[in-house]
């Protein structure tokens, strides 16, 4: 211990600090409570990476099984018409066509909106509100149980052992009565507590950092995470903000610690800080965010929809009327009434767009008061950003259901289009409208990542500066002395 | 007596503690944001399903006269009520589908999800009441139960206790039921506090309430009984197990740390493996294939049957027919496709709904391992917020188009041309299981939950036995 000070009394303040942290290091990972939370840590994280890359594997074969029986569907459709004239309504109608949204790119890590959304839609409807195939609807109890996965691992449990790990930073030295021993040297206190915090946080990336890794670079090397440069650059803002979110419970366990009178005390405060930040928060602000900005219920919606067709159609039979009255009241057919249905399309679509717009609205004012609000968890901020890297997020979703909608009109308008272009045939699979996905492959957003791991590294600054304050007042002497 | 008198100073020391202050601020926090957000969530629900399916039946009677196929084609709303403890419960309604609209020729899917309008909300979660119990709750409970015996060891009263005639096991049963009475009364006096808090929301509109409505007020008040009884028993096991990590160990400190890696083992992760081995080596089959099948299917029935109506109309079979007997054939046609569709409905859905099954029996079985998914899924059993009451609401839903379809199509095999008696068409009206059936149902499981206690309490004793007391 001589050696430790008097060196430190000749050094700066950051070799001290750094002396201190590998003393933390040393004494914490030899330990039993560091061995038993590595132990317990790695088969957390050996669980969720089975189950990530699980997950992804069965998300994958059911999109290649469904966009293979779409091509076949097709065809037996077509042939189901024989020789049958051919009607552009058959396939604005009638077609089996099904459009799958592909797995997202870090779904082995996050597993996100994944299991609550579907992952197929059929575009036959006028509008399309959600997509099909959820799993929750296959398996409710399923849902019910939650999803494993590394996100989620390290979201809640990583929280909790972090705080295992780091409650009794202080506390726990002056229960011993060798916090004031400490302070009888020339050390400063900030220089502590930097050291204390830095040697809690060395422990917290060898014990549950380093697996976390590890479980990436697994899923990684077993294909589970595309291979390409956007896989790598999700993986790695993967680790960066994992490692942030750690070091915002590192340093409030360091935070509280240099509060607490006592270790018990800086553990109840801990675990409701976890409670109420890591469990309750998250939810509480998404249903916040949800309730207040309430979108058009679904039944609600679907009720209109039937009213605004029947508008439509009193404008298209005018228009058929006329045309009649104008042709020696000939009925409209080939060309002209392709002519007439695209424009009675049009007018539908319109009056749809425009009810629906009020939703749109709100979606996105909704979504800014969630990225608002999380700023209040970073729990929150973390899932968020987590599944925002993975693709998970309900952003990749909604864009997705934009894009089947979008793609729905188009099969309904194509027809019409093709035949006015004087193609009067049953198209093959090859001629169809590509259908275009929009944003719902879109890369990754590093503005966004970065923004995220800025939140969570202000929270951390905030957290040390309480630390900071707090221990400067700190009662040095064991209770009672 | 003696025991008793343990029992008593247990639970009179369980109430007194600081902990019990703690328990009672922390769950009647958290019991305050569950019943507002439980209410919010149900009123918002109840109120669209109620403003829908009114303006839905509104626009049925306002209709003009018409053929009865005509009416057939009307799109009937079919709306889900809220659960009768929905307010209580999330449970699986947010990614169920809360109503479906009949079609004239096809069976069209359930639609309206929460989670497709919320889809991160529903990922994340609902703040329930038995999310308080079931997480927050059992939290405190464990580490309520783990100094239990390891404490008394570490303040020296332990040998002085049984320096006296006392026997272990009776000491320990009345030492676990005191810290265990005295822990429910924290919980139901923060439970009553929050609802004075709250100002009694989840027993007003939208809350049970909106259940009674839907449902008879004693099957309700059942639901409840049976809700209240299994969150009884769910804290006490988690009591003893807590009471099992200070049997096995000799300070409060490792009794501690040990309860609170078990809490996140059963808790945290337990529920959610459960959910991946039973998907080990049977993995999701995927759906769509089988909505194109069908969709094919649709196409071909209806060529055969035009081809079929053809040649009765070649032979004279269709003098004199009405509209639907003209383009859709008589009844006995109709009869031989619609059967012909059923079947193919359920050959393409036979793969999903085997998968669904071995899953179900395997989530069942699995399930048994942590206390916490065995809890999730008695109370939303008990709340009707489960799978199993989304497909009886569909099987309901079907059997009313069915009757819908089968009446006016008659009408209009009897030779009658205009249809205007559209009051006469009782609206859907969804039937909840009585609360009697759905106690019998849990009864298993509630009983395994019971089982679990049991097990634990013997392991205490077998443990206890042999503790040493220095």
């Amino acid at each position: 211990m001589t050696d430790f000070y008097t060196s430190a009394s000749s050094q700066a303040h950051l070799n001290l600090a750094i002396t201190i942290a590998s003393r933390v290091l040393k004494t914490t990972l030899t330990g039993w409570r560091g061995r038993l939370i590595t132990i317990f840590w790695i088969v957390l994280v050996a669980l969720a990476t089975w189950s990530g890359a699980t997950a992804c594997k069965a998300e994958w074969q059911a999109y290649d099984a469904g966009e293979a029986a779409v091509i076949v569907a097709f065809s037996d459709w077509r042939a189901a018409y024989g020789s049958d004239p051919w009607r552009p309504v058959d396939l604005a109608a009638e077609h089996p066509i099904v459009r799958h949204l592909p797995p997202a790119p870090g779904r082995a890590l996050a597993a996100g909106v994944s299991d609550a959304v579907g992952t197929w839609a059929a575009p036959a409807n006028y509008h399309q509100r959600e997509l099909e195939g959820r799993k929750g609807e296959l398996t409710p109890l399923g849902i019910l149980f939650g999803t494993l996965d590394l996100a989620g691992l390290v979201g809640v449990a990583g929280a909790l052992l972090t705080i295992a790990l780091g409650f009794d930073g202080i506390s726990a030295e002056k229960e011993r009565g060798t916090l004031a021993l400490h302070f009888a040297n020339p050390l400063g206190r900030g220089t502590f507590l930097l050291g204390k915090l830095l040697g809690v946080f060395a422990v917290v990336c060898c014990t549950l950092w380093l697996p976390l890794l590890l479980g990436v670079t697994v899923l990684g090397a077993t294909g589970n995470i595309a291979a390409s440069w956007d896989g790598l650059t999700r993986a790695v803002l993967f680790m960066l903000i994992g490692l942030a979110y750690l070091m915002f419970w590192t340093t409030a366990s360091i935070a509280v610690s240099a509060m607490a009178r006592s270790s018990a005390a800086s553990v109840v405060a801990l675990a409701s800080l976890w409670l109420v930040v890591a469990l309750a928060a998250p939810k509480v602000i998404a249903a916040e965010a949800a309730s207040r900005h309430p979108v058009t219920a679904s039944a609600l919606l679907e009720e209109k929809i039937p009213a605004l067709r029947a508008q439509s159609l009193v404008n298209y039979r005018k228009k058929v009327t006329a045309y009649k009255n104008g042709h020696h009241g000939a009925t409209p057919k080939g060309v002209d009434a392709a002519r007439l249905r695209l424009a009675y399309y049009d007018e539908f679509f319109a009056r749809i767009d425009h009810v629906t717009a009020i939703d749109k609205t709100i979606r996105v004012a909704r979504e800014h008061s969630l990225q608002t609000l999380a700023a209040l968890s970073p729990t929150l901020v973390y899932q968020l950003a987590t599944a925002e890297l993975a693709g998970t997020d309900g952003a990749r979703h909604r864009a997705f259901i934009d894009a089947v909608d979008a793609y729905a009109r188009e099969l309904r308008r194509w027809p019409e289009q093709r035949l006015i272009t004087g193609i009067d045939t049953r198209p093959t699979w090859n001629e169809l409208p590509p259908f275009n996905p929009g944003n719902a492959y879109a890369k990754t957003d590093l503005n966004r990542a970065f923004r995220h791991i800025g939140i969570l590294l202000v929270l951390c600054a905030l957290a040390m500066l309480a630390a900071w304050l707090a221990f400067l007042r700190y009662d040095l002497r064991l209770q009672g002395a | 007596m003696r025991y008793f008198t343990i029992f008593w100073l247990e639970l009179l020391q369980a109430t007194r503690d600081v902990r019990a202050g703690l328990v009672i601020a922390v769950a009647s926090l958290f019991f305050v944001v569950a019943f507002t957000q439980g209410n919010e969530r149900v009123g918002v629900t109840a109120s669209a399903v109620a403003v829908s399916t009114a303006k839905n039946r509104q626009a049925w009677l306002a209709q003009p006269p018409q053929n009865p196929h005509g009416a057939a084609h009307f799109p009937v709303l079919l709306a889900k009520p809220t659960a009768p403890l929905a307010s209580l419960v999330a449970g699986a309604d947010g990614i169920l589908p809360g109503h479906l609209v009949t079609d004239a020729h096809r069976l069209l899917p359930a639609k309206g999800t929460s989670a497709a309008d919320a889809p991160f909300a529903q990922a994340i979660g609902t703040l329930d009441t038995a999310f308080v119990i079931g997480v927050i709750l059992s939290l405190l409970a464990v580490l309520a139960g783990s100094d239990l015996v390891a404490g008394e060891k570490e303040r020296g009263t332990l040998r002085l206790t049984f320096a006296n005639p006392v026997r272990r096991n009776r000491w320990l049963l009345a030492k676990i039921a005191g810290r265990t009475t005295g822990f429910l009364v924290a919980v139901t006096l923060a439970a009553s506090l929050a609802l004075m808090i709250a100002g009694g929301v989840v027993l007003g509109p939208s809350g049970l309430y909106e259940g009674m409505a839907s449902s008879a007020p004693n099957d309700v008040m059942g639901r409840l009984g049976g809700f209240l009884f299994l969150s009884a028993i769910y804290l006490a096991v988690w009591i003893t197990i807590g009471a099992a990590c200070s049997v096995f160990s000799a300070r409060v400190a490792s009794a501690t740390l040990a309860a609170v890696v078990l809490w996140i083992a059963l808790v945290v992760i337990a529920p959610r493996a459960v959910a991946t081995i039973a998907e080990l080596g049977d993995p999701i089959p995927a759906t769509s294939p089988a909505r194109m099948a069908i969709r094919v299917e649709e196409v071909r029935l209806r060529r055969q049957q035009e081809a079929m109506v053809e040649t009765l109309k070649a032979s004279g079979g269709l003098k004199g027919a009405g509209a639907i007997t003209t383009t859709e054939g008589p009844a006995a046609v109709r009869d031989i496709i619609d059967a012909a569709a059923a079947r193919a409905q359920a050959k393409a859905d036979a793969p999903i709904a085997n998968w669904r099954e071995r899953q179900l029996t395997k989530l069942d079985a699995f399930g048994c391992i942590s206390p916490t998914s065995l809890y999730f899924r008695i109370a939303a059993g008990f709340a009707g917020t489960d799978g199993q009451r989304h497909h009886e609401f569909l099987n309901q839903a079907s059997a009313w188009r069915s009757a819908f379809l089968e009446r006016l199509n008659r009408l209009e095999d009897r030779g009658i041309a205009e249809f205007s008696d559209y009051p006469s068409v009782a609206p859907f009206q969804f039937k909840e299981t009585a609360s009697q059936r759905i106690w019998i149902q849990q009864s298993a499981s509630v009983a395994t939950m019971l089982c679990m206690w049991l097990i634990i309490l013997l392991l205490c004793f077998f443990r206890f036995k042999h503790y040493d007391l220095r």
